[in-house]
């Protein structure tokens, strides 16, 4: 356990003192900045304006952020080799995987809550009503942040970082639109439809996660919906970080 | 009492390419390092120096045979709990400075934080680094980040440090440095296992030696067996003609023969010299000195390179 502590917290220094800071105040001026562009543009009213795009430049943000990070981290670890450095310690190769995925989720966790506290100071100064969507949509993308890790861990345990990004990006896009799958099925021939209706129950269902709609229109969430949400990004990133450390155990490091 | 490094049968296939090319890495080897020994490893690049320490590290795995340390299977992670690493050309954490680095070394190593902070300040003091100990890795030279990886390999006071290339690019005074903490190892019971081109190192501090040529283990044993093959003797005999030394001995026995002020000076083969001393006392002739004359490691490493047709590796 201790062991999985220290890298974790290397890993969560190396992103600090690399990029993380500068995307929280670049993020914090951006949002600050073009929120009060786009409501002299918008027909839309005050309060949607500043939740819907202060959520969206989040989420945004935030999952360019946890692809970038997930994907590349076993190959830098591979190309600098200091994977060597750590695995010839007392440590299993699962363990390494865990330290890292941990690391990656702490530094998204921490950066979130930076942006969340802009966001809220936001909120609070357009004088924009409270509503319990609000933190739920911060949730739900902390679930997605989640799950997207994990899943840059899994690819880039087999492959490099683009073809890791490329299979990523491709899930993440496809699993936004699962439950039109679901209603496709149901309007296609038998073989087609199975298919879609296959992909419906194997692919991960990003949209579980996805309350913005719900704070934009400001529409309550229910402790189920956010439970649901939340039990899908656990159980799938439980089965990726599984997957990984399989795949990583065999590996041979050049 | 287990040995320190057990290596049976050993061997390493990668498959490179598109269609997953066989390249046989290392052909099956065996060998054995003890507690308190200094092994080397040599041979030129690609011999598979690299591969067998990988292998024994748990990052590369091998196509058959065992290795264990301490009597464990090297897939255990247990197996590493005392041992040191010093990868060769290490690019470490960039972004942590020496003293953090050293304090992620002694948390993955298991110890308490109380342990850690002395064992960091004895380490940091042992390699000279304690005054450079704040600043970021990216900002110190190749020497000094060669002295911090070395540092945190003695961390936790390993019984087995393994060395790829530990001296490769440093100043004198950084190998003098590298070569005393080997002999202090060896001193305190440690095994050491390193594998290097400097032939003169090997020679200085190894206690026995493989040479790896091909991916298989060309010759392996202590340094004194590995030159006693080749060994000669100069021998000089006083008041005597070149015609009158040759005259007594066979053509083959005798190799660079000089003559200088009256005295003839040749060299002998070891296995050929008792003969050529009794040809030539019985033929009346006063030797007055035999000098031994021990053909460097790097001869032999070089006459094994040329049986075996490999390309060299030496600096």
């Amino acid at each position: 356990m201790k062991q999985l502590g220290v890298l974790a917290l290397a890993g969560f220094r190396e992103a600090i003192r690399n990029r993380v800071t500068v995307v929280v105040a670049v993020f914090a001026l951006v949002l600050i900045a073009l929120t009060t562009v786009v409501m002299n543009l918008t027909v839309f009213s005050l309060d949607r304006v500043v939740t819907d795009f202060g959520l969206g430049v989040m989420s945004l943000l935030m999952i360019s952020l946890a692809i970038f990070m997930s994907v590349g981290m076993l190959n830098r670890e591979l190309e600098r080799r200091t994977v060597f450095l750590i695995v010839s310690r007392p440590l299993s190769r699962s363990k390494f995987i865990v330290a890292r995925y941990v690391g990656i989720m702490v530094t998204l966790t921490m950066l979130l809550a930076a942006m969340s506290a802009v966001y809220a100071t936001q909120i609070w100064f357009f004088d924009v009503p409270l509503h319990n969507s609000m933190p739920a949509a911060i949730g739900g993308l902390w679930c997605q942040l989640l799950l997207l890790s994990a899943m840059g861990v899994f690819f880039s345990s087999m492959s490099g970082p683009i073809t890791a990004a490329i299979c990523v990006v491709g899930l993440y896009l496809v699993g936004q639109w699962t439950a039109d799958l679901h209603v496709i099925a149901v309007k296609l021939g038998p073989v087609t439809g199975a298919i879609a209706r296959a992909g419906y129950y194997v692919l991960p269902n990003f949209a579980r996660m996805d309350f913005k709609p719900q704070a934009a229109a400001g529409m309550s969430v229910t402790l189920g919906e956010f439970v649901d949400g939340l039990g899908t990004s656990v159980g799938w990133s439980l089965l990726f970080i599984v997957g990984a450390t399989l795949l990583f155990q065999r590996r041979d490091f050049k | 009492m287990h040995p320190a490094v057990e290596c049976e049968g050993l061997s390493k296939t990668y498959r490179v390419g598109f269609l997953g090319r066989k390249v046989k890495a290392l052909l099956p080897i065996d060998f054995q390092v003890n507690p308190g020994e200094v092994f080397g490893l040599i041979g030129p690049n690609g011999a598979g120096k690299s591969t067998t320490i990988k292998v024994l590290l748990n990052l590369v795995m091998p196509t058959t045979g065992k290795a264990r340390l301490f009597g464990k299977d090297v897939h255990d992670p247990r197996s590493r709990e005392s041992l040191g690493y010093v990868p060769e050309a290490p690019v470490p954490y960039e972004h942590l400075s020496g003293l953090e680095y050293l304090q992620l070394q002694a948390g993955l190593a298991g110890l308490t934080a109380a342990d850690a902070k002395g064992e960091v300040t004895r380490v940091l003091d042992r390699v000279d680094m304690t005054r450079h100990a704040k600043l970021r890795i990216r900002q110190y030279s190749k020497g000094m980040t060669q002295r911090v990886m070395l540092a945190g390999a003695l961390i936790g006071k390993p019984k087995l440090v393994i060395l790829d290339e530990p001296t490769s690019g440093l100043d004198p005074l950084g190998r003098r440095l590298v070569r005393d903490l080997i002999l202090e190892l060896r001193r305190d019971g440690a095994a050491v296992l390193f594998c290097t081109h400097i032939m003169s190192d090997v020679e200085m501090l190894c206690d026995r030696v493989a040479l790896l040529i091909g991916g298989s283990i060309h010759k392996c044993g202590p340094i004194s067996e590995l030159v006693a093959d080749t060994r000669t003797h100069e021998v000089v005999v006083d008041h005597a003609t070149k015609e009158q030394v040759l005259a007594l001995l066979k053509p083959d026995d005798v190799a660079r023969l000089e003559v200088v002020a009256q005295r003839v000076l040749f060299h002998v083969a070891d296995t050929r010299l008792q003969d050529v001393l009794k040809a030539l006392l019985n033929g009346g002739l006063t030797v007055t000195r035999i000098q031994s004359e021990r053909i460097p490691l790097e001869e032999t490493f070089m006459a094994a390179l040329r049986t075996s047709n490999q390309p060299g590796g030496l600096e």
